[in-house]
């Protein structure tokens, strides 16, 4: 509901959450926990201790200061403990990390120990051989998501296969291998305690599978429902040198897009971008070189994926004659990669005095990567044929400039299983921090069919509802901002879109399919109906 | 709602301690409700609660007379206080935006749904915006729904120090939003 007032407004804006039902027995079980705690105020300051306590034997790396060390932290380690030893393409370890309770963790990390808590990312560089590693793990309350085979085969996208492998010493366990294009992820899972043993991840280059980690995951105990969260993993983060790049793109058959420079601040930046790609996820896939970049203040670029496509985030880190693919999220995360000096943003559907305000749709904004795009904020990739001229830039760029600051803009993420030619000219821009790859999508392919619709093409304007609702069936599956009322509200206008057209039968058809199978559709249905629902909104 | 039991600090016994402490647990949701909305992660609001209600049992004798509910309270902000402090300390890098809930008409585009969920964290980010005390004194009026005596005892300070804080409080979320958000909007309650 629209907040009325500021009160009602502020009260949205900071909702309550619904404590867990076992909220008192964690404070109580909290309350006997590691002997430091007492000592001082807040969790934090107590596990800032603890890590200062540790740091400090790892400046010492005798085997006394190992003891202290071990000991350092399992004071500060409850019993449900998951260590995750990091090993690099030699096998050598480079990195561990704790969970503790899955509420906070210590990890180790080139010597630093950073304490994160939950939901929060680690951002780890492990250096190998030739390639740089980032790391984004984010903790994830289910522990099923992770350690569950079957939640493992469910929600992780890409081929799946499976093996029975023997290890050394005779014991059977379940190999679970997801290919995706050029990378591949490993999970090793005890037959015995169904619980993961190693990750390992590899990475195509020129037709071989390498090794480029992998993860001896160590719980203190069994596995079990109990167990509050493990770890999700983006492992598919590589940097490589520009040469290796070249020679990986060459293998990759990836022929370069176009160079843009950016003049500002940071002047003289190249980027050549090799290949952008859409997976049928939504995620966008771009892999470029930089050169002559100076190294940025900012914090590392890195991007996110957790196996349930939520939650993406991009932060930038430049060491210069670096390339990166990155997989994540949409170009507004990318944005400020590209900024020499003032960010380019723009808002979709600006509230002007509260009202909206769209910006003009005739626009073709896609810029084209062969052109050379000079100023402050350019426009890096171009997913559609569509190109923009110098002038059209330009006047985009007073259109942004008009419509207001702090805006952000992103990339069209209209899916390639989309018949191009309903993919209009139109630019595309929304607050990133909202959603999720798959809204962004969602949203996108909505806005599609209403363009449409506003033009009386009704089959293009099924088309893209058809997409649109693969999107959020998507998002619904990867638990990401998925609601309910956007699926509704889609197959409500799907249904319309139908019957305008003539295709009666076809929308009675549709309606009772998804009376049958959506959620959503049941929820709304009966709530007009003033009807309890039958089931529980999950 | 004065908790006439604790009106004479010192005379402890262990039945008393652990009548407190049954008090305390009463609250337990309150704290929650509190924390969350606060701090936004579900696990610091945890520990952040289990920390408030440790040191609320271990510092029973302070409680002098006043409010349990807003005693809690108090010691409540300041354990979030010191976790922020420690954040800014810590090179950390939140991955999670909180998504705000919207319990939009079903009826609505998910354009027309975007652009509310937008509006909703416009006015979060204004308000984040706020300083410290001018952020809390309006927070405590308006989701913990306490009148200014309330939150003056909550904050420690005078009821004109809070009537201030929050009159300021609003003028600065006018003046910052007045290019997104309607002036009657802003004014607070219709």
């Amino acid at each position: 509901m629209k907040p009325r007032n500021l009160e009602s407004g502020v009260n949205q804006a900071f909702p309550a959450q619904q404590a867990p039902d076992d909220l008192r027995s964690r404070v109580e079980a909290y309350r006997h926990k590691s002997p430091i705690r007492p000592l001082f105020k807040g969790t934090i300051a107590a596990t800032a201790l603890a890590a200062g306590i540790i740091a400090v034997f790892l400046l010492v790396p005798t085997q006394q200061a190992q003891a202290g060390y071990n000991q350092a932290i399992s004071n500060t380690m409850s019993a449900k403990t998951a260590i995750i030893i990091n090993r690099d393409a030699n096998g050598n370890e480079i990195g561990r990390y704790y969970y503790k309770d899955g509420k906070s963790m210590l990890a180790e990390n080139g010597g630093a120990i950073c304490n994160y808590t939950q939901g929060q990312t680690m951002i780890t560089d492990l250096k190998t051989i030739g390639f740089t590693i980032r790391y984004d793990i984010k903790l994830d309350l289910n522990p099923l998501r992770f350690i569950d085979p079957q939640r493992f085969q469910s929600t992780s996208p890409g081929v799946l296969s499976h093996e029975v492998k023997t290890d050394p010493h005779g014991q059977s366990y379940d190999q679970y291998t997801r290919t995706q294009g050029n990378f591949r992820s490993i999970l090793d899972v005890s037959r015995t305690t169904k619980s993961p043993f190693a990750y390992h991840h590899q990475m195509k280059v020129q037709n071989e599978w390498r090794t480029t980690g992998s993860e001896d995951i160590q719980l203190n105990e069994p596995v079990d429902d109990s167990l509050v969260a493990m770890p999700t993993y983006n492992h598919e983060i590589i940097d490589v040198s520009v040469d290796s790049a070249k020679k990986w793109t060459q293998s990759l058959e990836a022929k370069p897009l176009g160079t843009f420079r950016s003049a500002g601040s940071d002047a003289k930046r190249e980027i050549t971008i090799y290949d952008v790609t859409v997976t049928q996820r939504g995620d966008i896939f771009v892999l470029f070189t930089a050169t002559n970049y100076r190294s940025s203040s900012r914090a590392h670029l890195l991007s996110v994926t957790d196996n349930l496509g939520t939650a993406y985030a991009l932060q930038e880190n430049f060491d210069s004659h670096q390339s990166w693919q990155v997989r994540g999220r949409p170009a507004s995360e990318l944005a400020p990669f590209w900024v020499g000096g003032k960010e380019l943003c723009a808002r979709w559907f600006v509230p002007v005095n509260g009202q909206p305000a769209k910006l003009p749709s005739e626009i073709s904004i896609l810029v084209d990567p062969t052109q050379l795009i000079h100023g402050t904020g350019s426009i890096p990739v171009a997913l559609t044929n569509t190109t923009l001229s110098q002038k059209e830039a330009a006047r985009l760029m007073q259109e942004v400039d008009r419509v207001g600051k702090d805006l952000r803009l992103a990339l069209r993420l209209a899916p390639k299983s989309l018949d191009q030619n309903v993919v209009p000219p139109y630019l595309m821009l929304f607050n990133h921090n909202l959603w999720s790859i798959d809204d962004v999508a969602f949203l996108e392919l909505n806005a599609i069919a209403s363009y449409w619709k506003d033009r009386s093409d009704l089959p293009k304007a099924e088309k893209a509802l058809i997409e649109a609702l693969k999107a959020v069936e998507r998002a619904r599956n990867n638990m990401g901002t998925y609601e309910h009322q956007y699926e509704y509200s889609t197959i409500r206008q799907y249904l319309e879109c139908l019957k305008q057209q003539g295709k009666t039968s076809e929308a009675e058809r549709k309606e009772h399919e998804f009376e049958q199978n959506s959620l959503a559709y049941q929820s709304y249905k009966a709530a007009e109906r003033d009807e309890k629902p039958k089931f529980k909104r999950p | 709602m004065k908790d006439e039991s604790l009106v004479q600090p010192g005379l402890l016994t262990c039945s008393l301690s652990e009548d407190f402490g049954e008090k305390v647990y009463s609250y337990l949701h309150q704290l929650y409700a509190f924390t969350i909305r606060r701090v936004g992660s579900p696990s610091l609001a945890e520990e952040l609660v289990a920390e408030t209600c440790h040191d609320a049992i271990l510092c029973q004798r302070k409680l002098k007379g006043q409010d349990l509910k807003l005693w809690l309270f108090g010691i409540a902000r300041r354990n979030i206080a010191y976790a922020y402090r420690d954040k800014k300390r810590r090179r950390e890098i939140s991955l999670s935006t909180p998504l705000v809930e919207t319990h939009c008409d079903p009826s609505l585009t998910p354009e027309e749904v975007a652009i509310e969920n937008e509006s909703i964290m416009r006015l979060r980010e204004l308000v984040l915006r706020l300083p410290g005390n001018q952020r809390e004194a309006l927070l405590l009026q308006y989701l913990e729904q306490l009148g200014q005596e309330e939150v003056a005892e909550v904050m420690g300070k005078s009821v004109q120090a809070v009537n201030s804080l929050q009159q300021r409080a609003r003028n600065n979320l006018q003046r910052w939003g007045c290019d997104y958000f309607d002036n009657e909007f802003l004014g607070g309650k219709s």
